[in-house]
Parts: structure tokens; sequence; C-alpha cells
């Protein structure tokens, strides 16, 4: 007797073009992983194009009680994509289209699988910034965004994805399609439902991993572009001192757009990549922007460089020009990829303190690399108290107990210096075993009900944050 | 040639961050993990790992191999500049020793044409005559170049092989000029436009070179690649002249890759230019071209040119200074047009889609004239203009930039 799934796969040949279903087993291996370290093959990979395509293929899934999970560009870092139950994965990376922008009332309309560059692209002529900007968006998609309530750089400014989002478009385990938030059709035309005040769906939906919808549209907020920047590099000869500063200027009331720490290894590194000519022998590089008007600016420079010089600042570049900001932003978006030039392999964390705290967190991970002999490559987003050690090894087999050894002795680290797991890369399959360091049980029995509640049979991205 | 502690180095340093995704022309077109380098580098290793002969008979594994440009555009954006092509020319190479005597067809057929001097401009005429008596089937590359261009080789043309053209200008050089296969069959005036700027400056001599060997590299077949290197190094070290030049960038870089390649040390390659270097050297003697007809043009900088030699921003700079604000970038104008050598006929369709979103960036940029360096992508986009009747001129750089010159005397 054939098995559910290959009677699902069977319906889904009728329906769709066979250029949107893959089914072989050398070419989905393709989608066995994403960005994180884990893998699982999945049974199928279907590329919808439309909303209705995902509705359908939703309600035929439940109908053959086939589990799904969406995928964008696979770009997260906790394993959020990867079908470790043999899933079929829904891959949104064709639905791409930027569906009305709207100029006067300053907001886009796009589909799940923009990038967070072509949405820029598409609006920066005229002034505008959709603000989120993570590490990876220059391939990360929208609807990859709101499902992990992705940070950025600006976010100590202009907040997180969840800041940005005044409504989707989601389609249910079950293949019914809901309009959530201000996302409304006038005439056939996109238009701001000013009516809703109710309770906010759309803020469950953002950061919910793909594990209770499919989102199919999205509609954002777009910002005017500021009109000056200032871009500084400071080193420092320890990174405590950098992340006493960073508290220094929050406490002075200054809201840079970002301030990023950067260890000494991971700065040769992207130095390698980038070429910029770095300070290589600084232990800790502080990467701090100001925007805004120019007038402004300047005022706020001179305590920022008080308050720099107050924690030992040994060095501060100021970007000269567009082209050289530019430069030094690719370099601290490279971090990541640029860890390969170092060691093939990593686990990178996303731990968040409370601001005050992380000068504190950074020594905890120091002495925890010290203690397991494992080599961490620290960078932060140190404006909003995300950290981000990267727990580098070669030998997989070999390194991975003390790795993970290592992982949760910081995790632990960070409850008691009451912070979180996740900033911004969500749970995924990484973090799900630690759920219960944060949460009660009351808690996640709850999470577990809202889970029911949108997909009574259990049958979206399964085992992963909800 | 990279071996395969090497190639497991390249392929080590990927950490799957996806970053790639951004720039592959093969992703852009189909949005497919099979499509990007991530991808390609992951099937690679597994095979590697693995050792499993399957991933050397799996059509979809080849497939992907297969659809890689070569374009080396991920390299320059990859945080671990893992160099994806290389380690794509490897698995071919292993696809190709593994594959039986009967599917070999494709290496029998680059040999018969490549090493043989006389077989490309032979097949060029041949499908000319039979367009001409009706039954030509469909590829349309032959359809519409051959038509047009197929009108004389500069070899048969011209005083032919080392005759020496003398310098029309004060003379300053000694160049001999490589005349490549693309060139030779489809770009004839290109070359002779090429050998009368270079004769400003120079006494010109036509070499009888062989094909610089791209076609094999691509195909993974090593062993002719050496063959026909071995023989134009040959043929280079006999030269006694100040450059040799070659107005065709592909031949350019990939000549330029000899020593690296055949593990040789080649002097003599110090001497190997590429036309647009020439045109730098000797940028000051250039009149400052007033307008190009007083249309907008804008430049499209083959992988070649980019990424094989390095010299995007010198060109840049130069089409900037001969024509001020005529010259009008476009939107990644370095990525690769999917023309890449046989790619356009081999996988057709992908080709042409790529090939329409580098033409949709360019009539963003106002142009009407796109101008480039290498024969393969002036042909697919000579095609794909034609294919979707779009208002665009597309002209090699020799052409162009003599017709402007002449103009503005
Ligand atoms: C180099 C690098 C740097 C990074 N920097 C940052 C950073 O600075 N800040 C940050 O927050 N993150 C960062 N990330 C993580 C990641 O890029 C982001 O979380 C990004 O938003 C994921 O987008 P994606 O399209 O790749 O989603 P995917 O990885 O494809 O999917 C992520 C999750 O979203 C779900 N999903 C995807 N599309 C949909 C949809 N349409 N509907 C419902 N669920 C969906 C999936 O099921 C999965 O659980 C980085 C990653 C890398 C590799
Ligand atoms: S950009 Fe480089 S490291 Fe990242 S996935 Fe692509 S090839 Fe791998
Ligand atoms: S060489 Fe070009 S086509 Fe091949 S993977 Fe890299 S970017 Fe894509």
């Amino acid at each position: 007797m054939p098995s559910n799934v290959e009677l699902f796969l069977r319906a889904l040949g009728r329906h769709f073009r066979a250029d949107q279903l893959l089914v072989n087993k050398q070419a989905l291996s393709l989608y066995s992983f994403d960005a994180s370290p884990y893998f699982g093959q999945p049974a199928a990979v279907f590329f919808p194009e439309s909303t209705q395509e995902v509705a359908n293929f939703l309600s035929m899934a439940a109908k053959f009680k086939v589990e799904t999970l969406p995928r964008g560009a696979g770009t997260n870092l906790s394993g959020g994509t990867v079908p470790k139950r043999g899933q079929v994965i829904i891959c949104l990376s064709r639905m791409r289209h930027i569906l009305a922008i709207d100029w006067e009332r300053e907001y886009a309309v796009v589909e799940p699988g923009v990038t967070n560059l072509e949405l820029q692209r598409a609006v920066e002529a005229k002034g505008y910034m959709f603000a989120p900007d993570p590490g990876s968006m220059n391939v990360a998609t929208i609807g990859g965004h709101v499902a992990e309530n992705a940070g950025g750089m600006r976010c100590v400014k202009y907040g997180v994805t969840r800041d940005h989002i005044l409504g989707l478009e989601l389609v249910t385990a079950e293949g019914k399609i809901f309009r959530l938030g201000k996302l409304a059709l006038l005439d056939g035309k996109y238009a701001i439902n000013s009516r809703v005040n109710t309770a906010n769906l759309v803020d469950l939906i953002v950061g919910s991993e793909g594990t209770l919808g499919v989102v199919t549209q999205v509609m954002v907020k777009l910002l005017k572009k500021p009109a000056a920047y200032k871009t500084l590099l400071c080193s420092f000869n320890d990174l405590r001192q950098a992340g006493d500063a960073v508290s220094g200027v929050i406490k002075a009331g200054i809201v840079p757009a970002a301030m990023e720490i950067i260890d000494q290894k991971l700065t040769r590194a992207i130095d390698d990549f980038v070429g910029l000519g770095l300070p290589r022998d600084t232990q800790a590089l502080l990467l701090i922007e100001l925007d805004g008007w120019e007038a402004d600016l300047s005022v706020q420079m001179e305590h920022l460089m008080q308050i720099l010089h107050a924690n030992g600042v040994t060095r501060v570049d100021l970007a000269t020009d567009s082209k050289e900001r530019e430069q030094i932003w690719l370099a601290r978006r490279s971090v990541n990829g640029a860890l390969g030039r170092i060691k093939p392999y990593y686990m990178v964390q996303d731990v968040t303190v409370p601001r005050h705290k992380v000068a504190t967190m950074i020594q905890k991970v120091e002495e925890i690399g010290k203690k397991y002999g494992v080599t961490i490559g620290l960078l932060a987003h140190a404006g909003d108290g995300n950290l981000h050690p990267h727990l580098l090894y070669s030998d997989r087999e070999r390194e991975l107990p003390q790795i993970e050894a290592a992982a949760e002795e910081i995790f632990q680290a960070t409850v008691k210096l009451e912070g979180t797991l996740s900033g911004e890369h969500g749970i995924g399959i990484e973090k799900r075993p630690y759920l219960n360091l944060v949460f009660r049980p009351a808690e996640l029995e709850f999470l577990q009900a809202v889970k029911d509640a949108f997909d009574p049979c259990r049958l979206l991205n399964l085992d992963k944050a909800i | 040639m990279l071996n395969k502690e090497q190639i497991y180095h390249e392929l080590s340093r990927c950490n799957k961050c996806g970053t790639c995704q951004v720039i592959c022309p093969t992703y852009k077109a189909t949005f497919h993990e099979g499509n990007v380098a991530r991808g390609r580098l992951f099937l690679v290793r597994k095979y590697l790992e693995q050792g499993d002969q399957v991933l050397l008979q799996a059509k979809e594994v080849i497939q992907s191999l297969d659809q890689c440009l070569l374009c080396e555009s991920c390299t320059k954006v990859c945080p671990s500049g893992v160099r994806t092509a290389e380690v794509v020319l490897y698995y071919r190479q292993q696809l190709l020793a593994a594959q039986t005597a009967k599917s070999k067809w494709k290496e029998k057929l680059y040999r018969l044409a490549f090493l043989n001097k006389a077989f490309i401009p032979f097949a060029g005429k041949m499908a000319y005559y039979y367009k001409n008596i009706g039954i030509l089937p469909d590829p349309y590359q032959f359809r519409t170049f051959l038509s047009k261009y197929i009108d004389g080789q500069v070899l048969k043309n011209n005083p032919g092989t080392g005759i020496v053209l003398r310098a029309t200008g004060r003379r300053k050089y000694k160049i001999s000029f490589f005349v490549g296969c693309a060139i030779n069959t489809f770009y004839h005036r290109a070359a002779l436009a090429s050998i009368n700027l270079l004769r400003r400056w120079a006494d010109v001599t036509l070499l009888d070179n062989y094909c610089c060997g791209a076609p094999f590299l691509s195909l993974g077949d090593v062993d002719s690649f050496k063959e026909v290197a071995g023989r134009n190094l040959d043929l280079f070290n006999r030269e006694k002249t100040d450059f040799i030049v070659t107005d065709c960038s592909t031949c350019a870089s990939v000549l330029k890759q000899y020593p690296a390649r055949l593990g040789v040390s080649a002097p003599v390659l110090a001497q190997l230019k590429d036309l647009v270097e020439i045109l730098l050297l000797e940028q000051e003697e250039l009149p400052r071209v007033k307008d190009s007809g007083g249309q907008k043009f804008t430049f499209h900088y083959p992988c070649h040119l980019v990424r094989g030699q390095n010299l995007k921003e010198p060109t840049q700079r130069l089409l900037s200074n001969l024509f001020g604000s005529y010259y009008r970038p476009h939107l990644e104008d370095d990525s690769c047009c999917g023309g890449a050598g046989t790619y356009s006929i081999l996988h057709r369709q992908l080709a042409q889609k790529i090939t329409a979103a580098k033409l949709a960036n360019i009539q963003n940029s106002g142009a009407t004239q796109v101008v480039s360096s290498c024969p393969a992508c002036l042909m697919q986009l000579d095609a794909v203009v034609k294919r979707l009747s779009l208002p665009l001129e597309v002209k090699p750089l020799a052409v162009f930039l003599q017709k402007a010159l002449e103009e503005s005397k």
C-alpha cells in the first residue's frame, strides 16, 4: 500500500507543474540543510507561485495528514528549515513580487520570497528604507525575517522586524487564508485597515518560526533614510572595556543606530576578506554608527568621544565617505561567512543579556571558552545586549561534545544574568532542548495550546520553536 | 588544476551561509539550491566524502554542476573566498574520466573543433550554407549570428600570419595579435578594428595560434587543455615582439592562467595583454571622445575581464575619462550574461533567462548601446536582444571605439 506521503505526492503531481515539484533524492539533499549545523532529508520540495497555491497545497497536506514546513532563503542559523522528520518543504523563493508601494502612507506589500536587498533597492531611490538589516540581508527573505523576527545592526535605534510589520497574510496548516493586522484589500487594491484595534495577531505570528502558518504577504513600514551618518571604528585593548563603553553611551542618552563589538579573531578573518586595513592588533573593535541630522550629529559626536576616551579607547577611525561606510558595513556583515577562514565549522549563539551586563557576559564567555578549550570568536550587537559567541571547530565527531558542553554553560550563564537564549536567530532545533531554562512548565503548555489553535492536526514544522 | 586535497580545503571553508545567492546568475534565474554555489559545493563534498559513484551518474547532480557558468561571481561575495568554479571543474574532470567512451561525444567534438584550426571557420561556413538552403535546425544562435557575422575571417582575408602590418602612428611597440576562435569566426570586423587601433602605436603581426583552451577547461578535459596550451606556449616563446595582445577577454584570461594550471613557469606571458590593457597604457594618446553618436552606452564587464583579470576599475575609469556621462553603468554590470562559451547552446533556456535579466538592468540604465570585450558575451547579448526585439545595439569594444574616434576627429 502506498504511504500517505506517496499518495500526497501523486496528488500534487496532478495539481501542479512538474517544475514546481522536486522529488529526486539527490536534488532533495540540497534542501536537507540551512546555515545551521543540522541535516534532515525532505520527502519533497514544492515551489508555490501564489497564495492560492500555498492554500491548495496545505489543504491537500492536511487531507493526507502529511507534515510540511516553510522555507525562505535557508539562511537561518538554528535549523528552522531542516526537515528532521522528513517533511515536505514549501519553498517560497519563487514568490518574489513587490505587490504595492504606497509612498504617501509609507508602506509596501511584498510576497514572502522578496529579499531584504530587493526591497531596499525598490525604495531607496525615493529616499526610503526598510529598517531591519540582519547580516544576511542580501539574501534572506522578508518571510524569513517575519518568521524569525530578525534583528540587525540598526535595531538599537530602530527595533527588530516586529516593529516594522503592519500586517500579514497567513495560510494556516489547514489551508485557510487570513489577513491579519492592517493589511486590507479595497477595490482590488492594497490599503491600510485603520479599524483594527483588537488583539494583535500579527505580533503572535512574527517570531513563530513557521510553526503557526505560512506567511504569503507582508505589509512593511517604510522609513525615511537618515540625512547623515557618522560611522566610527573604535579600538580597545580589552573586550570588557568595549562593553563598558557601550553601557556608557547608553547611560548618556545617546542612541546610536548601531553598536557592534567584534573581537580580534573575527576582525582578522574579515579583514582577510574585505582588505579594508582594519586595526588587526586591537583586542576589541567597537563599531558605532550615529545617524540623523548633520547638526545633531556633531553634538552627539563630542559626547561620544568623551565617553570613548573615558573607557580607554586606543584609536578611533571615522569613515570619510559613503564608500568607506559601505565597506565597513560589508566587513561587519561578512563575519559569519568569513569564519570559514579560521575553522570550517561553527555553532553560533544568540544569547541576550540586559545591556549593562554585556561586559560581565563577555567575561563569562571568555572563561567558558578557556575552561573547555574551545576557540570562541565573539561578535555582539552590544547596543541591545545581544551576543553572538561563535564556537569554532574543525572535527565534527571529536570536538562536538566540548562545543555542546560549552554552549550549555553559556546558556546557563545567560539565564543567571537574567538574559534569554535567543535575541534574533530563533529557537529552531538548536535551542529547543533548552526551552525549559527560560519558560515555566505552565508557559510551555500555553504555547502548545496556541499551536493547537493554529495547527490542530499538528502538521506544520513540528519539534521546532513551538 | 587543484588536486583532491586542495579541493577539499575549498569545500571545507563553505559554512553554508547562503550569501552566494545574491549574485549567482543561475540561482537568480531559478531560485533553486541546485543552481547556487552553496548547493554545488554540497554535492561535490558529498561525492568526495562518500565516494559514491551515484553522484557521477545522477542526472540532477550532473545538471547542477553542468549548469555552473564558472563565472566566479560567488567567490567575490563569499566571505570565505571559496573558489566554487575550481571545485566544479574538478567534478567535471572526474565525470569525464568516469564516462564510457560512448558518452564522450562532447570531448571528441571539442577535440576535433578546438585542436584543429580550420574546423571552426569550416563549421561556421557550413552552418551558413545550410541556413541559406533552409535546412538548419532551430538553434537560434546560429540563425541570428551566422547570417550576420560569417562574412570572412581575419586570417583568410588579411595578408595572413607572419606579415607585419606597419604602425599608422608613431611606432612604440611591436605587437603579436592573438586571434581567438570566436573572434575569428564571428567577429572578424572587431578583430580588424582592434588591429587598426593597435596600429596607432605598433607594428602588428597576426599570430598563427591555437584555441586558448577555454572550451576544454570548462568541459573538464584537462589533457586536451594542456596539449593546446603547450602548443600556444611554444608559439609565444618564438615571438620576438613587445606584447602579445588579444581582443577577447576570455582568451586573455585563460592564457594568463597557463602557468598556474600547467604548473610551469612561463615568463613570456608577462607580455600577454588584453586589448583593454594596451588602451589603458595609451590612454593619454586617445583623443577625448566628445560624444558617442549622441547616444548613451553601457559596458558589460565580462567575467574574464573582471574576475579573470581584475580589470574592472581601470576599464571603468577609461570609459568615464573618454566618454564622460555618455557612459552609463548598469546595475550588476559585472554579472555573467549567461553566454559562457558553449553554455548558451547547451543550456539554452537557462542562459536566455539569465541574459534577459541582464538586459533588463541594461535598459534601466537608459543606454541604447551595449559594448563588451568578449565574443561569447556579445553573441549571447545580441541573440537575446533580437529574440526579445529590444531597442538595443550590441557592439564589440574595438568597433565601438574606432567609430567613436573617427566621429570625433
Ligand atoms: C551570515 C548570516 C548573518 C545573519 N545575521 C543575522 C542578523 O544579524 N540578525 C538576525 O536576526 N538573523 C541573522 N541571520 C539569520 C537569518 O538570516 C535570519 O533569521 C533571516 O531572517 C532568515 O531568513 P530566510 O529567508 O533565510 O529564512 P529561512 O532560513 O528559510 O527560514 C527561517 C524560518 O522561517 C520560517 N519561514 C520562512 N519563510 C516563511 C514564511 N513565508 N512563512 C512562515 N514561515 C517561514 C522557516 O520555517 C524557518 O523556521 C544571519 C544568518 C547568516 C547566515
Ligand atoms: S557564500 Fe561562500 S561560504 Fe557562504 S554558502 Fe556560498 S560558497 Fe558557502
Ligand atoms: S561560478 Fe557563477 S554560476 Fe557557478 S556557482 Fe559561482 S556564481 Fe554561480
